[in-house]
């Protein structure tokens, strides 16, 4: 029989600890356990569909071929995005013979602006869906512009980089996953 | 008590046909405007971009593409559920703003709980001891303080409960639930006069770099109110301008930056020189001097090639 003096120390020691939990709980997930959630979202699920009309007034269907597809999610508008436009285009000219794709998706873009930027950086292979209300860039996740996905020859996501990104970056990618 | 029986059961029946009565006017609820129903689904949902807004509340592009979808999938006969279940697929759980019921965060459901019900033994083991105490001939004051006692470990457990909810929310939310008083409109002035020109030129920046012009136009705006000759804002500020069509704005903004030397000189520049092309301006003399003074500049391939093929 526990005695109640040691009954009201043994609660409150309790009481303590759990809200000792409790804040721990709560650095734990603002420290990137959500973060980390929405960033992982979509990673080794099969990818979404990606079909629509280019901005060379083609159309496109993204379809598993046995090959790696980059998909980068972009607009003329975004600083960043136009700094990446000329090693994009580079890296798709170099992945090409390995199989490797490149598929960009323009989302909520004026497509003047947008032909101008490729045609600026040389760019026009660059394949580019046109995503005018975004509907597309959210299909895939996009928490905002630029970002880059990874699908791997059998159509899994398999790594997204938030912000622009590197050519040793695309690099390792194509490393690991191809 | 007869009498008292024989009311009890038009009372209740009267309540129970109320409630039926109310049950079926609020189910026969007329169905609201789509934009009300993309409103209440949208409010539902976090901004992945954005610091602590809804999609409802945030004006970044993202939210934007995102009421889209919403509109979308409401207008083909999905049902609010549907829509939340087919955004948690694409961003995890936490894109929804109430925190859910399951792994960690059901810590925040279960530990004001938890807290209570331990506080409540405590009060009651406190208060037997207390009562306890009080008939022993060595604690004669024991009964009165017993009684505040009991009070105070009442109030002190109340206190427990509400931090045991707020503390881990306050802590784990900022990021996802609070709000962003700098960024949004909203922002309660106290917090928005503390911030500094720098403080505006940054956040300028920040939402630049996602995709929000007319939000970093605001907050270099706001730099200027406080520093007019801030080259870092005019430049920025230029930069979004030039990128908007204003050109004449742009060109006015960064010339005074443009001509002598200082840090923001090779970007007030380009923008200058970007500007004069718009206009259809000489404009080959200003980029070369922009690529004299930052031959490296993200930009300069660019510019070279804009150059050549002039």
């Amino acid at each position: 029989m526990i005695r109640p003096r040691h009954l009201f120390r043994l609660l409150s020691v309790a009481t303590g600890v759990l809200l000792a939990v409790g804040v721990l709980a709560g650095l734990t997930l603002s420290l990137g356990v959500h973060g980390e959630n929405t960033h992982r979202a979509l990673l080794g699920e099969r990818a979404p569909a990606l079909r629509g009309s280019t901005l060379d007034g083609s159309s496109y269907v993204l379809r598993p071929t046995g090959h790696l597809t980059l998909v980068n999610i972009w607009a003329a508008w975004c600083a960043p995005c136009r700094d990446e436009i000329p090693l994009l285009a580079r890296a798709a000219a170099d992945y090409r013979s390995q199989g490797v794709r490149l598929v960009t998706v323009d989302t909520r873009d004026g497509p003047v602006a947008a032909r101008a930027l490729l045609s600026d950086a040389n760019a026009q292979d660059l394949v580019a869906v046109v995503d005018p209300h975004g509907r597309l860039a959210v299909s895939w996740g996009a928490t905002g512009v630029p970002e880059t996905v990874v699908v791997d020859g059998q159509g899994i996501v398999r790594a997204r980089r938030i912000g622009a990104v590197s050519r040793e970056w695309l690099d390792s990618q194509v490393r690991r996953w191809s | 008590m007869v009498v008292t029986r024989r009311l009890w059961v038009p009372v209740v029946a009267v309540l129970v046909a109320a409630a039926a009565v109310a049950a079926i006017v609020l189910t026969h609820e007329p169905t609201p405007p789509l934009s009300t129903r993309v409103d209440r689904v949208a409010k539902t949902l976090r901004c992945p971009a954005c610091n602590g807004e809804s999609v409802a509340a945030s004006d970044t592009p993202i939210a934007r593409s995102m009421r889209a979808e919403i509109t979308h999938q409401l207008k083909d006969g999905r049902s609010p559920d549907q829509v939340r279940a087919w955004f948690v697929d694409r961003y995890g759980a936490d894109i929804v703003t109430t925190p859910s019921s399951r792994g960690p965060e059901l810590l925040l459901w279960a530990l004001p709980i938890g807290v209570l019900v331990l506080g409540g033994a405590v009060v009651l083991v406190r208060s037997r001891r207390r009562t306890t105490s009080a008939g022993e001939p060595t604690a004669p004051a024991a009964a009165s303080g017993g009684a505040l006692s009991g009070r105070r470990v009442l109030v002190a457990v109340v206190v427990c409960a509400v931090a045991g909810a707020a503390v881990p929310a306050a802590v784990a939310l900022p990021s996802r639930g609070g709000t962003d008083a700098a960024r949004s409109s909203g922002g309660t002035a106290s917090t928005s006069d503390r911030l500094g020109p720098q403080d505006w030129v940054r956040l300028g920046r920040s939402l630049d770099s996602r995709g929000d012009p007319t939000g970093a136009e605001q907050a270099y705006r706001r730099a200027l109110a406080l520093a007019p000759n801030n080259d870092a804002a005019r430049t920025g500020l230029a930069f979004d301008l030039l990128r908007r069509g204003h050109l004449s704005a742009a060109e006015w903004l960064v010339r005074p930056v443009a001509g002598p030397a200082g840090r923001y000189r090779p970007l007030a520049l380009l923008v200058l020189g970007l500007a004069q092309r718009g206009r259809g301006e000489p404009f080959a003399p200003t980029l070369r001097r922009f690529l004299r003074l930052a031959p490296d500049h993200p930009a300069a391939a660019q510019v070279r090639r804009l150059l050549r093929s002039r």
